[in-house]
């Protein structure tokens, strides 16, 4: 957590609303999802999700990651993302649904982190983005192979200067694209990217490389071989000239980057025809169910988040029943 | 040198990879940064995937271009991050003074190194965070031992304070250095191949393409 967006501070003390609006989340996932359990680079994204996440469900960002569902190659089981009270399936006990509005008796989860883990649920559902949280080796040298191939048809100069250089993009598209790209860019120019991402599904996430290598260009095109190593494996948290290097992937350059219709097209094209043959990383996972929290003693131990307005802790239903026994 | 900024090619009698192990939050990324920029950064973010550094240092007259590949720790990120190793002559097995579990996992790094490295990699263990003396958990004298089991050399580093961080690196450098000069005095004994893994850790000649005109010293 401490590492997540270091330089803002946001989501480094425990207890404040931000950090517990990451981390239950992330930590009620692993606990849903056990085959992907915890990863670093999911708070990042965890992140970008929390300081969007409002109670409204009506809100814009919400209803954008919700309606990626529609792409998905599988649902997420049977359950409706949208469903007004957090998204989530309810349980056969409406009282003890997972959602802010139960009684005072009934212990509260926090909105923000509730809307952040319905929203990274859906997300983190996407084929290709939970082949990289999984570290699946074979779609990840697909997945780089991909983009080196892309490069080559778009820019065949940068192309050939980073081949020379021995830069290929297993080297650095997994650290771009498993966060998301948040790591690596400026919060605001990463949200640029975010845009599409959310409109056109994670196979804009190559064509956003594409971009942020056009913005780099300049730089990789007169650099030494280690150095084009060095920037790309870099973002914009590096210093020195790594840093200098990523300073011009700026809004205006990325978006004047992503402009470029053609490549974008064709791209987007060769990546959606690619992931159609590769293997479904996962049977579905059964929704979230919220039904039925029978504490046992030894869990009233558990972790007890001090969240805001004394809610309770997502983690600590989740770990109760909600999640635990599905996997 | 005739080279106008380091961000040129410079001339090089020897290239010799390393690779960064060790757990997550140990200060790898600090250690590198710390070595090749006189860098520190309190909250650095999750190394994800690997990032790359490298320095030119001389040893004995040798200009040596250290190409340090600085790995995310994550025990799940393994999977892709064992491709790294691979032409690696040397690794910089890191764990944290303060935080016992590190420690634990050194012989469960040792073996991915084994396994996925050439079988004569260099490796040195690196107790990092040595600033942190009033939180210590692992004793010198226990890490002592375990490298001289595992016939490691050891040191302790502070990335923080850069107290060690110069003499780690110089060292195992020296050390493959000295290794490398053997095998060449016993050229033509096949041996000489174990070390320069797969032909590319130890390039005596910089036939890159486009090497921006190395002023020489390049050749032997």
């Amino acid at each position: 957590m401490v590492r997540t967006f270091p330089g803002t501070g946001l989501f480094h003390a425990p207890g404040t609303v931000l950090f517990e609006r990451v981390k239950q989340p992330v930590l009620a996932l692993a606990l849903w999802d056990r085959t992907t359990g915890y990863i670093q680079g999911l708070t990042y994204v965890a992140a970008v999700l929390a300081l969007h996440a409002v109670a409204d469900p009506a809100d814009a960002f919400a209803v954008a990651v919700s309606r990626m569902r529609a792409r998905l190659a599988r649902p997420l089981g049977h359950g409706t993302a949208g469903s007004r009270d957090g998204g989530m399936p309810e349980g056969s006990n409406p009282s003890s649904r997972l959602a802010s509005s139960g009684s005072s008796a009934r212990p509260r989860i926090d909105d923000g982190a509730l809307a952040t883990f319905r929203m990274l649920a859906v997300l983190t559902r996407q084929p290709m983005l939970l082949r990289l949280l999984r570290v699946d080796p074979v779609a990840i040298a697909s997945y780089s192979s991909a983009l080196d191939e892309a490069l080559r048809a778009a820019d065949p100069e940068l192309a050939a200067r980073l081949a020379r250089a021995g830069v290929t993009a297993d080297l650095f598209f997994y650290g771009w694209a498993q966060p998301l790209l948040v790591r690596s860019l400026p919060l605001r120019v990463a949200m640029r990217v975010w845009d599409g991402l959310l409109c056109l599904g994670t196979p804009f996430l190559f064509v956003a490389a594409l971009a942020v290598l056009r913005c780099l260009r300049p730089v990789l095109m007169a650099a030494s071989d280690d150095d084009c190593m060095a920037v790309v494996t870099g973002g914009s948290f590096s210093t020195g000239f790594r840093g200098a290097a990523w300073r011009r992937v700026t809004e205006a350059t990325i978006l004047a980057a992503l402009r470029k219709p053609s490549l974008k097209a064709a791209t987007h094209r060769a990546i959606v025809e690619m992931e159609a043959h590769m293997p479904q990383p996962l049977p579905p996972l059964p929704p979230p169910r919220l039904r039925a929290p029978a504490p046992t003693p030894a869990e009233s131990t558990r972790r007890s988040a001090p969240a805001p307005s004394s809610t309770a802790s997502l983690v600590q239903l989740a770990q109760r029943s909600v999640f635990g026994s599905l996997t | 040198m005739a080279a106008a900024s380091s961000s040129v090619d410079d001339a090089y009698d020897y290239l010799f990879k390393l690779v960064l192990i060790g757990d997550s939050g140990v200060g790898k990324t600090n250690l590198l940064s710390q070595f090749a920029r006189s860098e520190f950064n309190l909250a650095s973010k999750a190394t994800i995937g690997v990032e790359f550094a490298w320095k030119n240092v001389t040893i004995e007259g040798d200009v040596i271009k250290a190409q340090i590949w600085d790995t995310a720790g994550q025990e799940r990120y393994r999977a892709i991050t064992n491709a790294y190793y691979r032409g690696a002559v040397g690794a910089l097995l890191v764990y944290d003074i303060a935080k016992r579990v590190t420690f634990d996992h050194v012989e469960a790094w040792l073996k991915e190194v084994r396994e996925h490295a050439d079988s004569k990699i260099v490796v040195m263990l690196v107790g990092n965070k040595s600033d942190l003396s009033q939180l210590r958990q692992v004793s010198t004298d226990e890490a002592q031992e375990l490298a001289k089991r595992e016939g490691l050399a050891f040191i302790e580093t502070s990335a923080l304070t850069k107290s060690g961080v110069d003499t780690t690196f110089s060292r195992i450098l020296e050390e493959i250095h000295r290794i490398v000069k053997e095998q060449e005095l016993d050229r033509g004994d096949d041996d000489a191949a174990a070390v320069v893994a797969d032909g590319e850790a130890v390039v005596v000649d910089d036939d890159k393409a486009d090497a921006k005109a190395p002023s020489g010293g390049c050749c032997k």
